[in-house]
């Protein structure tokens, strides 16, 4: 079975030789290739080879697109900063002052380099594997992005604060999520893969989370020409699952290690999705034999789920990880078999 | 005023700052001062109120905005408390000089600040040298303030790690009884064992947390 096949069938409830999965290795893509992060992260054609690298080493059954999200901020005037060996960052928001909102514009997702990276990259992965394995373009989420265009303290202290200022700088978000996804989408991706943490009532207050924000992801979303997967963002979901489980578009949702497939699964339903939950980032320093273990404890407790994927959760799996440590996960998964 | 007094006054302030009501929260406050000082209003009111957040924020009850808003509060208490005599006065004493930083390759900088504010709100001298810090840099400022301590944080699990080179900069330096070493911030929740795997003397289970485990660090310091 093809990996387009299996995550086709999958997201169906219909049968599959065994369980779909992807480790978030749009990072490690560049530790195969050897290639500098500023310049993996800069020209699409590095990326693709990285990828190929990514499928020829773990053969995933999903390919990402290039997980920096700081890329996308980059677009809207934020200065970041490239690491070694670390995702990229933000050095220096855009602005630091809901006053300075006004200066934000919708950069132009046809023209402008940084976007048109992704884009490129999404178009040249789609070029070589949208026949076999389908694509996620990863996209900031229009409540998060103000977050990178001016900082995370400016934009929790906006939300609080400044609720005319907040909504004036999603109003932009959201215009430019919904264009830059559908692009994405018209060049070749198979879904939308969208982190989310400024969505979560443990980041901001349940208040501003149902009333402010949930309302603009459900706005965008039933705007998107194709499948959304919800990502938790680095923290739990299941605490705010009850306000999203019914997002328009959503296929699936990540969820956070600490998350319980079952509770989940009870709050959402039988329709979308549900993937997770080996913690990516952790993979750096565990053994290959607790690696193992914890898949097959993930696997158990899905084998009844006919729409689970397994996925990592958290952040981009780390540069220094053992390539044993991510083969382990593919070698347990296909000898576990048909669910 | 009688505890009775007190505890109402703790509870409304409770409220306002799960609310996020800033400005009613510091104007209870001050009201509170006009007739007992700012020290006492911070021992008797504020002081308990954050323990009570940050229990509430440690177990996941509250969000991260809510303990923004908890330090947004105390900050603009302190800046009117400082320029009180009473203040002055009862804090005359205290100002242990401590140094903040933001380990290498981290730049994210909230919940630096936010402790830096509480540690404040307790006594504490902050030297905050910002984000992107490398563990020589810390160590070189630790020295020449003499400060007892070194609170670093971290949100990325990968940049977390650099806080052992902290750990190992203080140990090649012999400094390990004189110079403590607290980490913290979101990856630590996270993953709790991460404390012991880049040398911290501690961690603290939120911002509020912080001056506790400062003086609990202190307290092992050898002269």
């Amino acid at each position: 079975m093809q990996p387009i096949e299996r995550v086709m069938n999958r997201l169906q409830g219909k049968p599959v030789d065994c369980v779909p999965y992807a480790p978030l290795t749009s990072l490690y893509g560049a530790r195969l290739i050897s290639c500098p992060l500023e310049e993996y992260f800069s020209v699409p054609e590095k990326y693709v080879q990285g990828q190929a690298a990514v499928t020829d080493a773990f053969e995933p059954d999903i390919v990402f697109t290039p997980f920096g999200l700081v890329i996308e901020a980059e677009a809207f005037g934020s200065k970041a900063v490239y690491f070694e060996k670390n995702p990229p960052n933000i050095r220096i928001p855009a602005i630091t002052d809901a006053g300075d909102i006004y200066k934000i514009a919708v950069p132009d997702i046809e023209h402008h380099p940084r976007l048109m990276y992704i884009r490129e990259s999404t178009r040249l992965l789609a070029k070589q594997y949208r026949d076999q394995i389908p694509i996620a373009a990863i996209c900031n989420s229009p409540t998060d992005l103000p977050a990178l265009i001016m900082g995370i303290e400016n934009w929790i202290d906006t939300l609080l604060f400044h609720p005319a200022a907040a909504r004036s700088l999603m109003e932009l978000t959201s215009r430019y999520f919904v264009a830059f996804a559908n692009a994405l989408l018209a060049d070749g991706a198979s879904c939308i893969f969208t982190p989310a943490s400024f969505s979560n009532p443990l980041i901001i207050t349940h208040r501003i989370a149902q009333n402010v924000l949930v309302p603009v992801l459900r706005e965008c979303y039933a705007r998107i020409n194709g499948p959304i997967v919800f990502h938790h963002g680095g923290a739990r979901l299941i605490p705010f699952l009850e306000l999203l489980h019914d997002l328009p578009n959503v296929a699936g949702f990540v969820i956070d290690p600490r998350d319980s497939f079952d509770e989940a699964r009870g709050i959402m339903g039988t329709g979308p999705a549900i993937m997770g939950n080996l913690n990516g980032p952790l993979l750096l320093k565990n053994s290959p034999h607790t690696i193992e273990s914890r898949c097959l404890k993930i696997l158990e407790n899905r084998k009844a789920d006919p729409k689970f994927l397994f996925t990592t959760s958290n952040a981009d799996i780390p540069y220094d990880t053992p390539v044993e440590n991510i083969r382990i996960i593919k070698d347990t998964i296909r000898t576990f078999g048909a669910p | 005023m009688n505890d009775t007094e007190y505890t109402h006054h703790r509870t409304l302030l409770i409220a306002m700052i799960i609310n996020a009501e800033r400005t009613e929260a510091v104007d209870l406050i001050c009201s509170i001062a006009a007739q007992i000082g700012y020290p006492a209003v911070i021992t008797h009111v504020l002081d308990p109120a954050l323990i009570e957040i940050g229990d509430m924020w440690a177990r996941e009850k509250l969000s991260l905005a809510q303990g923004y808003v908890a330090a947004k509060i105390t900050e603009d208490v302190l800046l009117k408390a400082v320029d009180t005599k009473e203040w002055q006065a009862e804090t005359a004493e205290m100002h242990i000089p401590v140094v903040l930083a933001s380990i290498e390759d981290d730049f994210h900088p909230l919940g630096r600040k936010m402790v830096s504010t509480f540690l404040q709100l307790a006594g504490w001298t902050v030297h905050d040298m910002g984000n992107d810090i490398t563990a020589e840099e810390m160590v070189d400022k630790a020295v020449e303030l003499n400060a007892p301590i070194i609170g670093v944080s971290a949100m990325m699990y990968t940049s977390a790690l650099n806080i052992g080179k902290v750990r190992q900069e203080i140990d090649r330096r012999g400094l390990q009884d004189k110079l403590k070493l607290a980490v913290g911030g979101a990856i630590f929740k996270v993953r709790p064992t991460l404390v012991e795997e880049v040398g911290g003397d501690g961690t603290a289970a939120s911002a509020i947390d912080a001056p506790q485990l400062f003086s609990d660090l202190l307290k092992t310091i050898r002269p």
